[in-house]
């Protein structure tokens, strides 16, 4: 269970995140509310590959049918609390059908499956124009109030959708806490151990994956649902398997044994992207110091972030195996080590 | 050696007929036996006799050609794996299954879990959980191995490993309980724990047991009743006696 110090971590947190506002900068927020989604979108992969054991290589469909859902009710002015819930229910459908033919397979079959159902999802985004605005996507997407009857709750401003953002997104993750420590997230991880002997247990082990993956495709709905607004944009790019990957990078970064390590890991992605994006101009001054470099290439100057955080990705990825909260943890335990995990 | 016969006892599980073939071979051969309550039995038989065939066909692991399984007067023949415990039996495997990188506790909360219909149970806090804590607590009395409670089981050794995997099928609470081998691959010191321990169980629950092995001393110590297979079918049935006048056993055992 928590101990104190776990305790004292989630209080000063919370209390930091609700008092950031008042002291970043208009973009340094926007940055936070793009981790806090992308956190809970690499928590809910996380339900499914680090509790349940199944790698799914297609966790974007449901963060881009959430996404699209709320952005098509959105722009055809339905209150914004309501798109919300459509898209989170959306998501649910599609993965309680979806996931009821994958979790019949599972390691790289079950990989495999679910990277092929979400590109059908990217395909029919891309080519439903008429709904989605196909390679456009749907743009202007403006939720200026949650929309509630009675209520009148503006979102202009960044800090406002901010607010929002993280108080779903508390919520949610309180959600996941639950479920992970609850009887049913005991029998996700057996279930990840040995799936006959649980069989052999009484469990329906089936249909206990069939409800994580449900549950993980209703979160990554919910990430998906207030991304589209924060965006104002919801283009197919969030649907395509390239985009699946993310989520599996920041929890492989982060560690995807601990409850937190996927977040670690959602802060420590962006964070990387976002520096990298704006000081990549450095890593060209490097280049060019080196002898032989062609010096026509950093004349140039490409956009080649990606390729720079490729570069710091696979040393950090390599140094911290087991994520970096499993890696700060044992370093804890060599200057504390009277603490015992719990 | 003998034990009183128990006047109360009746028939727990029924098999008639059981047959399985695979592509052309008969791995079980219209096989027939009663296990009366509180009994425990042993399946003897040479290797490929069709023992683990035999358990795969009552657990649910396998449906067979054809022949009928009653538990308690009900039909267990066509449900899967997870219902046949749910209706009671548990049963072992003959290489150890447990969860190995979950703690002794974890394995066996898996099993009580189970047990006590927690599986949909996606709100309350596990370790808070009082009656999932009592019956943990009690399995582990049970076998003997409290002290090793919060140890991983992959790093215990092959004979607490056993010890685990036969906690985790107790705490299931099953009215018969399947062993596969229980001692093998176990030092003697061991395995003469896993006898006591066997036997304490029979005299403080109303469990039956069926057991298979292949060590004929733990056999004649423990099962008042033992039924031989060869080659798919039963040659033999009945009690040591019995069973060492058969000529039919002694033919396929010493070839005499």
């Amino acid at each position: 269970m928590f101990d104190r110090l776990h305790w004292i971590i989630i209080t000063i947190s919370i209390a930091g995140l609700f008092l950031l506002p008042v002291i970043l900068a208009p973009f340094d927020l926007l940055l936070l509310t793009e981790i806090l989604l992308m956190g809970l979108f690499a928590l809910s992969f996380n339900l499914l590959f680090g509790y349940t054991g199944l790698l799914s290589f297609g966790h974007a469909a449901y963060f881009a049918t959430g996404a699209y859902v709320c952005g098509y009710l959105v722009k055809h002015s339905v209150p914004f609390f309501l798109a919300i819930l459509a898209g989170v229910i959306a998501a649910l459908v599609l993965a309680a059908g979806l996931g009821y033919l994958s979790v019949r397979l599972d390691r790289i079959y079950f990989a495999m499956l679910t990277l092929a159902f979400s590109m059908m999802v990217y395909t029919i985004i891309f080519q439903w124009r008429d709904v989605t605005g196909g390679s456009d996507g749907i743009t202007g997407i403006f939720a200026t109030d949650l929309g509630i009857p009675g209520i009148s709750i503006k979102l202009q401003g960044f800090s406002a959708y901010y607010y929002l953002t993280l108080i779903l997104v508390a919520i949610a993750i309180y959600l996941l806490w639950r479920i992970t420590h609850s009887p049913f997230g005991e029998l996700l991880q057996a279930s990840r151990e040995n799936y006959q002997r649980l069989l052999f247990l009484g469990i329906d082990v089936r249909q206990l994956r069939w409800i994580a993956f449900i549950l993980a495709g209703g979160f990554a709905g919910l990430a998906g649902a207030l991304w589209s607004p924060f965006q104002r944009v919801a283009n197919p790019e969030i649907a395509h398997w390239t985009f699946s990957a993310t989520p599996v990078l920041m929890t492989v970064l982060g560690g995807y044994g601990r409850f937190a390590g996927p977040l670690v890991g959602a802060t420590l992605f962006i964070g990387l992207e976002h520096w990298l994006q704006s000081n990549q101009r450095y890593f060209w001054q490097w280049l060019a110091s080196l002898p032989l470099f062609p010096d026509t290439l950093v004349e140039r100057q490409l956009n080649l972030w990606h390729l720079f955080l490729g570069l710091l990705l696979i040393p950090l990825i390599l140094s911290f195996q087991g994520g970096l909260l499993a890696s700060i943890e044992k370093i804890g335990k060599y200057f504390f080590p009277q603490r015992s995990q719990s | 050696m003998k034990k009183s016969v128990n006047t109360s006892s009746h028939s727990v599980l029924k098999v008639s007929n059981l047959t399985k073939d695979f592509s052309g071979i008969r791995a079980v051969n219209q096989v027939s036996f009663e296990l009366s309550s509180g009994s425990i039995t042993a399946v003897i038989g040479p290797n490929g006799a069709g023992k683990t065939t035999l358990y795969n066909l009552l657990s649910g692991n396998l449906a067979p050609t054809s022949g009928s399984v009653k538990l308690e007067g009900k039909e267990i023949v066509g449900l899967t794996p997870d219902r046949i415990v749910q209706a009671g039996i548990g049963r072992s495997f003959q290489i150890t299954s447990v969860f190995p990188n979950l703690s002794v506790e974890q394995n066996i909360r898996v099993a009580v879990i189970s047990r006590q219909q927690k599986q949909f149970d996606f709100w309350n806090n596990l370790e808070s959980d009082r009656a999932l804590n009592e019956a943990i607590r009690e399995i582990l009395n049970l076998v003997g191995i409290e002290t090793l409670a919060k140890s991983p089981v992959s790093l215990l050794s092959h004979g607490d490993r056993s010890l685990v995997e036969l906690a985790i099928v107790l705490a299931l609470k099953p009215n018969l309980i399947l062993l596969d081998e229980p001692t093998a691959g176990m030092s003697r010191e061991e395995t003469q724990r896993i006898v006591q321990l066997i036997k304490h169980l029979q005299q403080s629950t109303d469990c039956t047991f069926l057991i298979t092995e292949h060590d004929l001393d733990v056999v004649f110590n423990l099962a008042e009743s033992i039924v031989v297979m060869h080659q798919g079918k039963i040659i033999a049935k009945g009690n040591y006696q019995e069973i060492s006048d058969s000529s039919e056993v002694r033919r396929v055992y010493l070839g005499t």
